[in-house]
């Protein structure tokens, strides 16, 4: 059985606007040890999908539909009491804004002691022997003397470190990194990568990782969700999804992004911009701004299928699947693209050519 | 740890020390006047439209009054529009949850906001289907039962021409 499972989810906030529908029947799974990317541009809504997960959405946010189960238990049906038992021990988070995490007036070491001992059964001294070995474990150097300083006495990068800490402070089976390295710069992105990444090697803690950005999820993660305007369009274990990605939005995201050695003036971008999801396009979502779109786009919303077969998905999470028209014969010019495939040992470099087949 | 209660201990000296406008004007300002004080109006950017021209729809809901005003409505969509009493030109409903909410105004506000309605209603889940030529009703109104006696709907008629 699946750790965390998460069917058809929805989760809306309510504005004077109308209703922002951020997340809109979104399914997914994720099993012990495995580090799952969901992936998408700002306002696609993944934060609401990871928060809501852990039911921490702000005022205005409600989830209207769905489940998310744990270990089997529906979360959305427990008490105030065995939710908070699970927030911070089974499932922990780690959010984009470190800064903003601790309480200014105490310690960073005490605010992560106090939720050892919220959750173990555990004295103050071993509660601060054990925090003190979390600093030192998420690469803090001098534990034992940053157990007394204050948040504003650390670094951002320091700081990020301190919210993983915190995150891993009661060995939690789920750990959602809400994009865990926006406002670091690349150095020290790179080494909380290595943190998750040896935690995800190392323990058997799952990781939901939500990011914007490609790179990431290819250097940490096992499987990826793509996710454009509170849908998945398309899912697929992460070598599949950059070597074969199936969906024309996933392959607008993989040629925006930066590479060491390319040659190109200026990176592609996706035309226009993320839909608005108060009154998001008819159809799929994606067609105003796909390349490849035709009239029946705009009238018909593709659902997940395997684009192989063309069958709708069978909820394998190992399946890759992608909902556009294409892969149900819909499309009358298909898609055409290519995928070039650089491999940066021996400078090899291959091609492969997707041509949309008239079906 | 006592980060919960520090924002609820600064809530509790602001309430000591200023007054709430918008919740003084609510208790005296009487119902009736409440409603004569939000003008709702609907307009579209053409009144005739070639068959598949997006029509844009602007939404405008004013107070009238220097006051602050709030008015209750049956649901936290504080208003909907409308395609040939379609709500958002679609047949299949949207969940919403079905608890009273409050649409809240500061003195004099007008909160101005934007529709697309690409000539398609929703027919299903999945589905769209395009419209015939001819006239169709835009209407918008509060999310209230009475919302019409009130006066807090507005229509515009627009024209697809073949």
């Amino acid at each position: 059985m699946a750790l965390l499972e998460v069917d058809d989810l929805v989760v809306q906030y309510y504005t004077d606007d109308g209703v922002v529908r951020a997340v809109d029947g979104i399914s997914y799974e994720i099993r012990a040890g495995e580090t799952v990317g969901l992936v998408g541009e700002s306002g696609a809504g993944k934060s609401a999908a990871s928060r809501a997960v852990l039911r921490l959405l702000d005022g205005a946010g409600e989830i209207v539909g769905g489940e998310i189960r744990f270990r089997g238990h529906d979360i959305l049906e427990l008490s105030v009491d065995d939710l908070r038992a699970i927030r911070g021990d089974e499932i922990a988070m780690v959010f984009q804004d470190a800064g903003a995490v601790f309480n200014p007036v105490y310690t960073v070491g005490e605010q992560i002691a106090e939720t050892i001992r919220t959750h173990k059964d555990v004295t103050d001294s071993e509660a601060r022997d054990r925090t003190i070995a979390l600093i030192d474990r998420v690469g803090i150097p001098n534990p034992a003397a940053r157990y007394a300083d204050y948040p504003h006495e650390l670094s951002g990068g320091m700081q990020q470190r301190a919210v993983i800490a915190m995150a891993l402070a009661c060995d939690p089976a789920v750990l959602i990194c809400d994009e865990p390295t926006t406002g670091l710069d690349v150095t020290v992105q790179a080494g909380i990568l290595e943190l998750l990444a040896e935690l995800a090697a190392t323990s058997e803690t799952a990781i939901q990782l939500v990011t914007h950005d490609l790179g990431v999820v290819a250097e940490l993660c096992d499987r990826v969700l793509v996710q454009y305007a509170g849908e998945i369009v398309e899912r697929a274990p992460v070598d599949d999804l950059y070597y074969d990605p199936k969906h024309p939005y996933t392959v607008g995201l993989l040629a925006a992004t930066p590479r060491l050695g390319d040659d190109r003036e200026r990176l592609p971008t996706i035309p226009g911009t993320a839909p608005d999801l108060i009154d998001p396009p008819t159809g799929c979502r994606f067609h105003p701004r796909c390349p490849y779109a035709e009239d029946c786009c705009a009238s018909r919303r593709p659902s997940l299928v395997d684009p192989a077969s063309g069958r709708p998905d069978n909820g394998d999470p190992e399946t890759h699947v992608a909902a556009c028209l294409e892969y149900t014969g819909d499309l009358e010019a298909g898609l055409d693209y290519e995928v070039q495939v650089r491999d940066a040992a021996d400078s090899d470099c291959r091609e492969r050519k997707q041509q949309g087949e008239p079906r | 740890m006592t980060r919960d209660a520090r924002p609820r201990e600064r809530a509790t000296d602001e309430r000591t020390r200023t007054i709430d406008w918008a919740t003084l004007s609510h208790v005296v300002t009487p119902q009736a006047l409440r409603y004569r004080a939000i003008d709702v109006g609907v307009s579209t950017d053409k009144r005739r439209y070639e068959p598949g021209e997006p029509v844009e729809i602007t939404i405008t809901f004013r107070n009238r009054l220097p006051i602050p005003i709030r008015i209750r409505t049956d649901s936290p969509n504080y208003w909907y529009w409308t395609v040939d009493g379609l709500r958002s030109a679609s047949q299949v409903p949207r969940a919403v949850p079905d608890r009273p909410a409050a649409f809240s105004f500061t003195r004099r506000e007008r909160k101005r906001f934007q529709r697309q309605w690409h000539q398609r209603m929703q027919v299903s889940e999945d589905d769209w289907q395009p419209v015939d030529p001819g006239r169709y009703t835009i209407a918008v109104g509060l999310t209230r039962s009475d919302a019409a006696a009130h006066g807090l709907v507005d229509t515009a008629v627009i024209e697809i021409v073949s």
